[in-house]
């Protein structure tokens, strides 16, 4: 059986960085099981209620896309109003 | 020298038709920064208790900010102020754009209008050259169409503010409109605008503005636009703007309906930013220096009429498409043009058209005092009740005044579902499952408006609880929240970050969604104006402006205090009838608690008034 890890990296957009001060811009995931972009989501602690949309190689992707090694995904926070 | 700034105040006095020019007070600029801090603090200063907001002895206050109109990301911004005719207290607006740059050319960080012209008139600033020059041809003409009239006459590179009929008939939610679809849109500044008989302002301006050391600014310049493109959220803030909230507003309970009835409309769909992504777009549009243009400039095509307008901007969605029912994009964006030729602010139009039609629709007022039968969802019915407004013909001469006297004329009952704090409509943002929220509503110095905390996020972040849930434990839906859970001391943040950009003429949008670090502003502040400042202490420059203009409102407003603070009956007493949040509401006794905390991490007495104390710690005393 080969022990297979995956290496994300998360951008963190707009009021997130405000909401959960103890991620970083710019965090590496690493897990040893598949991850989608929600597991990932849960990964970090944040409300999925919170996450806008995920963009994945500059495209919006459902929160169910699984990820592979070595993606870079951002996530967007509602926007506050005009 | 003051570095950063262009260094004087131009006073125009149009009882006399003279304008003078003085220089900035050196403890102006260090204990109030700019812009809103001018604001606040000239109007503090100048006003006496009960000045009628539409006399001449109001003034206006138009202020820019240390960082306006350099070379950084998002410098376009100006504010506006005055006694406000929607609250009778203190009254702020501000809008993006190119005027306040070019008025730092022209030589002036700030421009007081006082007094009263004879009759309608332009004022054009050029330079040095200030004149006051009768305008009748421009009586009854619309905001942006009176903007593209003065663009010919007087040439490309004037920038102009100008007012539209409504703001001409004073209507207490009258917005200032610059650069064909910019507004300052509340508290109705352009009907205190329209009281002097100004029509429109312009502005040339050639000067140089110094600063502390140009060379190293520009670079830092440069570097945070590099940084801007760089940003993760860059790419994908401007394809929708503000726009893209909407479907998430509704998933999460918060979206306007039905006058704020509910809080999910089953359309929202056909009224997001990808709507008008495929339906209305021509381009996006940015102001001066801005490397994120949010605004959308589209084109619309209604049974009405067809037209181009900027946006819709979410909030125009929440209130002309979700709160009046529009379920299309063309139509909430026709509503939006209609709003912005009457130059009416369109938060606040939406708000007061909803009201009617739920008056209309519970019997409270009758289809022979409206002149027609209305209805929600009906473009033709809002745009019947906007032009009613603008004209104050029949029911739009009550409905002008704003849903507060609205609904103390129309009395039955109304007020419960007349949507305000202090008389300034509520924007858009449905709270009944939103504690932080309301607070940031019920707080605000202006009235419910959501610039000053947009503690939502936070609310969403911390609830998952289920409705039902609450129900079986026997609270009714009312939401149970716990004074200590961060959220009084969450809003209490927001109320000195978000305005504090505000102080400083710069667009907040970068840093709080594109994630632009705060230490950018620090180091190109000193460079700038070679004043050292870290962010927290300019936070707490902020937290003098918020003391400030609580102050104001006690000065001002007879009998001001706790009842101020109040959300109407509905948000109290109503559980919402549909959607995620079905069943919730929080009680006044909830409320209470979270004013309660609320005052006293202010220093504020049980009433909410400033004790004296803490107005000494501020340098208020």
């Amino acid at each position: 059986m080969i022990n297979m890890s995956l290496k994300v990296t998360v951008n963190i957009t707009g009021c997130l960085k405000e909401l959960y001060p103890h991620l970083s811009e710019r965090e590496v995931v690493e897990s040893d099981q598949p991850l989608s972009v929600s597991g990932l989501i849960g990964e970090l602690g944040i409300s999925p209620r919170m996450v806008l949309f995920a963009v994945l190689n500059e495209r919006i992707v459902p929160k169910d896309r699984q990820l592979f090694e070595d993606c870079e995904i951002n996530l967007v926070s509602p926007p506050a109003g005009g | 020298m003051l570095y950063g700034y262009a260094g004087k105040i131009l006073t125009i006095n149009l009882n006399t038709g003279k304008a003078s020019a003085d220089h900035i007070p050196e403890d102006l600029a260090r204990d109030y920064l700019g812009g809103r801090g001018f604001v606040a603090r000239l109007l503090y200063d100048r006003l006496d208790p009960g000045t009628d907001p539409l006399g001449p002895e109001n003034i206006i206050v138009v202020a820019t900010g240390p960082l306006s109109g350099h070379l950084l990301p998002g410098s376009g911004k100006t504010h506006f102020g005055a006694l406000s005719p929607a609250t009778g207290g203190y009254g702020d607006s501000n809008l993006g754009g190119h005027f306040g740059p070019t008025l730092k050319y022209a030589g002036y960080d700030c421009m007081i209008i006082e007094g009263k012209a004879d009759q309608l008139s332009t004022i054009i600033i050029d330079n040095e050259t200030v004149k006051i020059v009768p305008d009748q041809g421009l009586k009854g003409k619309g905001a942006i169409e009176a903007e593209q009239e003065l663009k010919e006459r007087l040439g490309e590179d004037y920038q102009l503010l100008t007012i539209g009929p409504a703001g001409e008939n004073k209507v207490a939610f009258a917005c200032i409109s610059h650069d064909f679809g910019r507004q300052a849109g509340r508290t109705g500044v352009a009907a205190v605008l329209g009281s002097k008989n100004i029509k429109a302002v312009a502005v040339r301006g050639t000067k140089k503005i110094p600063v502390f050391d140009a060379k190293r600014a520009q670079e830092k310049g440069e570097e945070m636009y590099k940084v801007c493109f760089g940003k993760p959220g860059f790419k994908t803030w401007t394809p929708f703007g503000t726009a893209s909230i909407t479907d998430w507003a509704n998933e999460v309970g918060a979206f306007p309906t039905r006058n704020f009835q509910t809080s999910y409309a089953e359309f929202h769909e056909k009224i997001n930013g990808q709507a008008i992504v495929d339906r209305l777009l021509v381009t996006d549009k940015g102001c001066f220096g801005c490397p994120t243009p949010c605004g959308k400039y589209g084109h619309t095509t209604t049974a009405l009429g067809s037209a181009y307008v900027e946006g819709p901007e979410y909030e125009s969605i929440a209130t002309l498409g979700g709160s009046c029912c529009l379920e299309e994009i063309e139509e909430v964006a026709y509503a939006n043009y209609v709003c912005d030729q009457l130059g009416i602010d369109t938060i606040s139009a939406g708000v007061v058209v909803s009201f009617a039609m739920e008056c209309f629709e519970k019997g409270v007022i009758s289809a022979e005092e409206v002149g027609r039968e209305i209805s929600f969802g009906s473009l033709e019915d809002t745009v019947y009740l906007l032009e009613k407004i603008a004209a104050r013909e029949g029911i739009g001469d009550v409905l002008a005044e704003g849903v507060k006297q609205a609904a103390a004329i129309f009395g039955d009952g109304s007020e419960s579902y007349a949507i305000h704090v202090k008389g300034l409509e509520w924007s858009g943002y449905e709270c009944r499952n939103a504690p932080g929220m309301m607070l940031s509503y019920m707080t605000a110095d202006v009235g419910a408006h959501h610039n000053r905390s947009w503690a939502l996020g936070y609310d969403v972040s911390q609830s998952d609880a289920d409705v039902s849930e609450l129900i079986e434990a026997g609270t009714g839906g009312k939401l149970e929240i716990s004074t200590p859970d961060g959220k009084v001391d969450h809003v209490i943040s927001m109320q000195h970050s978000r305005p504090l950009f505000d102080a400083l003429g710069i667009c907040r949008l970068q840093s709080m969604e594109i994630g632009f670090e705060t230490f950018h502003y620090e180091e190109v502040f000193e460079l700038i104006t070679g004043r050292r400042l870290s962010w927290q202490e300019m936070l707490a420059i902020s937290e003098r402006i918020w003391q400030l203009t609580r102050q104001f409102n006690v000065k001002h407003i007879e009998g001001f205090g706790r009842d101020w603070d109040y959300p109407p009956r509905r948000f109290m007493e109503e559980p919402v009838p549909s959607g995620p949040n079905e069943g919730r509401y929080i009680s006044k006794e909830i409320l209470d608690k979270m004013l309660d905390e609320y005052y006293e991490k202010r220093g504020w007495d049980k009433n909410g008034i400033p004790k004296p104390q803490t107005l000494a710690r501020f340098g208020l005393d």
